[in-house]
């Protein structure tokens, strides 16, 4: 009760959940929503202004822009969530096995990890892509890999912090399995930097999905996605100007709430700052 | 709240920025303040009201300058100022002579004698000679050049012979009667034997021809600086005292420069700038319809190999909503074979040998034992959106046939590599014949290896033969005849499916005068026009 409490008092909090719980909703049922078909092209009334049929206007191929862009969200979505997932897996093993194993070992994995975060991010997609080619699922590893040094450096962090204090020793101590330190003492103790990790991770791999796509290296034609909406749009930013605002409002709007979603959980959860709310 | 509202403007600034950097607008990086060099030995055309310099914009990188290879469009507006042939295209139109002061046909339609302008000159002073007629074209046969139209030359040149300093005697292996039409070619230049000999035949590090301008210098992947020419065989030519090619890949960047001020003229004109600037007073657009669409099939094997399941995409396929997508709405269709009507005395017989009839399409698949269609794969290309966009279009008609179709967007240079190659199954490509003659049609239905412009596989032995009695008979009564049959073969067996036609265009500044978009197929050879442009002041 308290933690709801505190959370609406949160503006950001209440900001991105207004922009956010319609968002999900578009997401589960978009093709449902749409006026058309988002595929069925209608070339003879190419780029129209709005209209009843069209209610934010057509694209190049003379399709709905609305229908694109309620459906065009899922991929980037799918993209975002579950790459960070993914992300957030991998860097919650690898971070809390470096810092409760330690030496070596732990300096070992993190070194790896580190590697990752030599490539420009950008780059590294563009390399797998080119590699594995574009597509959905090739997207969501390449965003699960690049982030995964983000959550393990948090959880590597966190765990040796953890891990000297001496409800932790204390279990050690009286035998308890690796498993139980790690997933029932440690886990609990680093959860909430880490969710807050996730919030930021959703909302940039939302935009380098958008990048990639906008490159015409993601989600390939004619599915649509935000992106590359606006990469195919900003050929006619002279002649057809909404074309390009609407999808880059929808992103960005969608980025900005999942970024506040960010902040603001993190308001929420720590505890120091409690009393201010 | 203040800091959600900053916060908002921030994130959402950041968001679009970061998109726009990624779009690759590197910006015009031109400097207008008089950077170039213009060298004060070659101030011969120095006249007044006309500016010492024009700018021009092109759509494309220069990969090579090496002469006798075509290394795109765009490149040969650089290369046509630099080097020049026997014979070019002329700004009316028709062919007429440039080093080639005159020329005879001997009886046997298989001699030709030239003779070489007497002042014509090579940039480093010395003459022309019939001795670098005879080593050029001896170089395009030359391997080791890799030269584009090395196999046309290959099959049709028996000997060259310089007869005294200024004629040189070509002898063919057999009549060809569009001969004259591939010397005009702007990869059919002379180049100076000397010059070459001395500089280990690379002549993309050392250019060096007798067009109007000279060549000064090459800030790579910027821009390329030529300099007026002072001894060009046309007197009072060029106009302008230097010439600048700033290379700007983006065709809204290009449009943009033009708008600024930081370009006089460029190429590619998209469709949508072309609407736009007719309407305006302050830019003069040059249209020139040639260049035509098309599908390319791989008939190996699998569906495409049935000439009726091509001939059933031919009938599938939205012409009209290509044109409408592709090129908003400019551009002609093409129901037949892509010939201007009076190409080799075309009538206009098979302008509508196919329609847009889906259900037809539909029959026929189901005749060649398709009824619930097929997977198949078009590749084309993200670099070009009028590649990629009529490949999206041709992707939803196969559909409402019944054909599943993906689309594969690689980068440029891949799909050139594998369009080389054979490696693809349905092929979207956006080409021109290269001569005006119909001989044209031999780089594309010869049998052969896959090239770039054939359809990989494709082989008819009655194409073949109608092809080469085309070349070989000079009579043009008996051409019309032979080149009729070949189109009713081809478009019978449709090893290509022909879809529009499409503007090629240049844009300048009003004050831009005597640059010319040559008709037709010839619109490539314009850059011959940029030795009569000036900007007046």
């Amino acid at each position: 009760m308290d933690f709801l409490k505190r959370s609406m008092k949160n503006k950001k909090f209440v900001f991105s959940i207004v922009v956010l719980v319609p968002l999900v909703f578009v997401i589960l049922f978009g093709p449902q929503l749409a006026p058309n078909d988002p595929l069925t092209m209608n070339t003879s009334s190419a780029l129209a202004p709005s209209s009843s049929q069209y209610p934010l206007g057509t694209d190049e191929y003379g399709r709905c822009i609305l229908s694109r862009l309620l459906v065009g969200v899922r991929p980037s979505m799918t993209v975002a969530l579950f790459g960070t997932l993914g992300a957030f897996a991998a860097g919650l093993l690898l971070g809390i096995f470096a810092g409760y194993l330690g030496g070596k070992i732990g300096g070992a994995i993190m070194r790896a990890v580190d590697v990752i975060l030599c490539f420009p991010p950008i780059l590294l997609a563009m390399m797998v892509v080119g590699l594995w080619g574009a597509g959905v699922r090739n997207l969501t590893v390449v965003v699960a890999i690049l982030y995964t040094p983000h959550f393990t450096r948090i959880a590597y962090s966190s765990t040796i912090k953890v891990r000297k204090m001496e409800f932790v020793e204390n279990e050690i101590s009286i035998g308890a399995t690796l498993n139980r330190v790690l997933f029932g003492t440690i886990f609990p103790n680093i959860f909430s930097p880490l969710v807050i990790q996730i919030s930021l991770t959703v909302s940039s791999a939302i935009l380098l999905e958008s990048g990639l796509s906008f490159l015409g290296l993601g989600v390939q034609p004619p599915d649509p996605s935000w992106g590359q909406m606006i990469g195919d749009a900003r050929n006619f930013l002279s002649v057809d100007v909404m074309y390009t605002v609407w999808p880059s409002l929808f992103l960005s709007l969608t980025i900005l709430a999942t970024n506040l979603m960010g902040d603001a959980l993190r308001d929420i959860l720590d505890p120091k700052l409690r009393d201010s709310f | 709240m203040k800091t959600i509202c900053r916060r908002i403007l921030s994130v959402s600034l950041a968001a679009v920025m970061a998109l726009t950097a990624l779009s690759g607008c590197s910006g015009n990086n031109s400097n207008s303040s008089g950077v170039a060099s213009s060298t004060p030995e070659s101030s011969a055309q120095s006249q007044v009201g006309k500016k010492d310099e024009l700018v021009v914009a092109i759509s494309s990188d220069v990969s090579t300058l090496e002469p006798m290879v075509q290394s795109g469009q765009a490149i040969r507006l650089i290369k046509t100022c630099l080097y020049r042939g026997l014979m070019a295209y002329q700004a009316d139109g028709k062919i007429g002579t440039e080093i080639a002061d005159s020329y005879e046909i001997g009886d046997d339609d298989k001699t030709y004698t030239f003779k070489i302008k007497q002042n014509a000159k090579f940039h480093d002073g010395s003459d022309i000679t019939a001795e670098d007629v005879k080593f050029s074209l001896e170089r395009i046969l030359d391997e080791s050049v890799g030269a584009t139209f090395r196999s046309d030359f290959a099959n049709v040149l028996d000997k060259v012979e310089a007869v005294d300093t200024k004629t040189v005697k070509i002898t063919l292996k057999e009549p060809c009667a569009p001969f004259i039409d591939y010397l005009t070619l702007p990869e059919s230049v002379i180049v100076s034997k000397a010059w070459c000999e001395s500089h280990k035949n690379d002549l993309n590090a050392n250019p060096m021809g007798s067009g109007p301008y000279t060549f000064t210098s090459w800030d790579k992947g910027r821009e390329i600086v030529l300099t007026a020419f002072s001894d060009f065989y046309k007197p009072g030519k060029p106009e302008t005292k230097s010439i600048r090619f700033v290379i700007t890949p983006d065709a809204t960047t290009r449009a943009n420069a033009l708008q600024t001020g930081d370009a006089d003229l460029i190429d590619y004109v998209a469709a949508k700038d072309i609407t736009a600037m007719e309407k305006d007073d302050n830019y003069k657009v040059y249209v020139s319809e040639a260049p035509f669409m098309c599908l390319q099939f791989n008939v190996k094997s699998g569906p495409l190999a049935n000439p009726k399941v091509r001939q059933a995409i031919a009938y599938a396929v939205d012409r009209q909503g290509v044109i409408n997508t592709a090129f908003m709405g400019r551009g002609t269709q093409i129901f037949g074979f892509p010939t201007q009507k009076g190409e080799n005395g075309y009538d206009g017989k098979y302008d509508s040998y196919f329609s847009f009839d889906q259900e037809k399409a539909k029959a026929l698949l189901k005749e060649a034992g398709y009824p619930d269609g097929f997977k198949i794969k078009i590749l084309s290309s993200s670099t070009y959106d009028m590649h990629k966009q009529t490949a999206i279009v041709v992707q939803d008609s196969l559909k409402k046939i019944g054909i599943d179709a993906e689309v594969e967007l690689p980068d440029w240079s891949t799909r050139i590599e594998r369009s080389n190659k054979g490696d693809y199954e349905i092929l979207v490509s956006g080409t021109a014949g290269n001569i005006v003659d119909m001989d044209w049609t031999t780089n594309y239905f010869e049998s052969g290896e896959p090239r770039m412009n054939s359809s990989a596989w494709f082989s008819d032995a009655e194409i073949d033969s109608l092809l080469k009695e085309g070349r070989t008979t000079i009579d043009a009564a008996k051409r019309e005849e032979i080149y009729d049959k070949l189109r009713k073969r081809v478009l019978d067996l449709s090893p290509f499916v022909f879809i529009n036609y499409r503007e090629q265009a240049f844009a300048s500044s009003n004050k831009v005068e005597g640059f010319v978009n040559l008709p037709g197929v010839v619109t490539y050879n314009s850059g011959l026009t940029l030795e009569d442009t000036y900007v007046t002041e």
